[in-house]
């Protein structure tokens, strides 16, 4: 390993989205509540270029809620096939900055699902913004 | 964030030990759209939580615990005083 460039495994994430989102399922609104996002499948990992400044990093993610488990179990109780009640799972690539003064990092990037029937992948998009400062 | 300076972070990362950064709560990072299937709404939100990162060990390298362990065990092997 070079002393200019860092390769690391992501070996924790764990973040909540208070904010709840309203899904529509068959006419029925249905309240998210607080969601999770931790590590899934395995392999979240990255490397950082302090000659460049850089860092790209890919979390293997997991999302999870209240509403969601529940509305799985629903669906599993009625006979759903595993393709509706799968793991909502991602893969989010990020990129950007990272900052001598204080090792801080500025990551932006963009989620791909995995295959869902419920979650079609290509109509549900994740992105992450870049923090302002 | 730790308050430890950049230079300070960079080394604990080299040497293997664990960083986290956080998120800041109020802040609007995340844009999520669903399928319209599912009413098809964007949300951009708030995330509060942190990452943490820990240095992959190259090909041969003896990452800084197993070292710190190897050296605790040779210490209870060989105390200091031992006459055998």
């Amino acid at each position: 390993m070079s002393r200019n460039l860092l390769n690391f495994d992501v070996t924790d994430l764990d973040v909540t989205v208070q904010e709840g989102v309203k899904l529509t399922w068959q006419g029925k609104e249905i309240d998210s509540g607080q969601m999770t996002i931790k590590l899934g499948a395995p392999g979240s990992a990255g490397v950082i270029d302090y000659d460049n400044g850089t860092v790209n990093v890919e979390f293997r993610v997991k999302i999870a809620s209240p509403a969601l488990d529940e509305l799985f179990e629903i669906l599993e109780d009625m006979g759903a096939e595993r393709g509706v009640t799968a793991p909502f799972d991602a893969v989010i690539r990020s990129q950007g900055s990272v900052f001598g003064e204080d090792h801080s990092l500025r990551l932006a990037g963009k989620g791909e699902f995995s295959e869902h029937r419920l979650f079609n992948p290509a109509e549900t998009t994740l992105d992450i913004l870049a923090p302002t400062h | 964030m730790s308050s430890r300076s950049g230079a300070e972070v960079r080394e604990a990362l080299f040497n293997g030990q664990p960083v986290s950064w956080g998120f800041n709560p109020k802040e609007k990072r995340v844009v999520l759209t669903f399928p319209k299937a599912l009413g098809g709404e964007t949300y951009i939100l708030c995330i509060a939580g942190y990452y943490t990162f820990v240095a992959r060990p190259k090909e041969g390298q003896i990452p800084e615990i197993l070292d710190a362990l190897q050296r605790a065990a040779c210490v209870i092997e060989q105390p200091s005083g031992s006459t055998a």
